[in-house]
């Protein structure tokens, strides 16, 4: 049994979903694109003169890549869902909630330490989710 | 660049981002954590270097705290991460509710 099948259908119908949201369009809560993207050049995890299209740029190759593996997160009553991948030669984590919506997308310094520590759990490879 | 530094220069950065996700604050934790492994070896200008980023996270501790509880139950974190008691930063739901009963005249 792959991992994302221990999923009821209303929780698979809600994943797909945010999937689909997510890699037709990158959809920030109301202002945080702008406080993202300025961590992310302070942090140097892009080019200091580096665009929001840049950015989303990294954030849609990672969601649109269906070799890539997608977690979840519960938090109470809220799915948070988050992919890894690399692009532009980092490993990246995308975080995001319900249709997708962004939560954040950075380059943790240990992705798996991370994850482990977090209580993520592996649901399985994006193109195997959304088949 | 030294690991300690780029640690170091990680969390005063990190810091002066309080607007992001709490999802990005946890790691700020983590490396905390992993600092502190260093601390005996620190320089006296690491040392402080770390003494005012403690200092600057814990001005805003309300702010990161809040942020932290969108996404993550903190003492749940704690267990899940196998925080170490003397990691004091992992305790911010203690330490300002702490400081909130001070404030009222109940600690």
């Amino acid at each position: 049994m792959k991992t994302y099948e221990i999923l009821s259908p209303t929780d698979l119908e809600r994943l797909v979903d945010a999937l689909k949201g997510l890699r037709e369009k990158v959809q920030w809560k109301h202002g945080k694109d702008t406080s993202h993207l300025d961590k992310r050049r302070r942090m140097r995890h892009l080019e200091p003169d580096a665009g929001l299209e840049e950015y989303e740029g990294i954030i849609s190759e990672v969601a649109n890549n269906g070799q890539n593996v997608v977690y979840l997160y519960k938090r109470r009553e809220v799915d948070y869902y988050a992919i890894q991948g690399e692009a532009h030669g980092r490993l990246w984590l995308v975080i995001f909630g319900l249709k997708g919506l962004m939560e954040t997308a950075f380059p943790p310094a240990d992705l798996d330490d991370y994850l482990d520590r977090r209580g993520f759990v592996l649901l399985g490879r994006i193109d195997e989710v959304l088949r | 660049m030294k690991r300690v530094e780029q640690q170091i220069d990680y969390l005063w950065e990190a810091l002066q981002h309080p607007d992001v996700s709490g999802f990005e604050m946890l790691e700020f934790l983590d490396v905390r954590s992993k600092l502190a492994i260093q601390e005996p070896l620190l320089s006296q200008s690491e040392r402080s270097r770390v003494e005012a980023i403690d200092r600057q996270f814990l001005r805003n501790a309300p702010v990161w705290l809040e942020r932290i509880r969108d996404v993550s139950d903190l003492a749940a974190m704690r267990q899940k991460a196998r925080v170490l008691p003397s990691h004091w930063w992992w305790y911010l739901d203690e330490l300002t509710q702490e400081a909130t009963e001070v404030c009222a005249g109940r600690g």
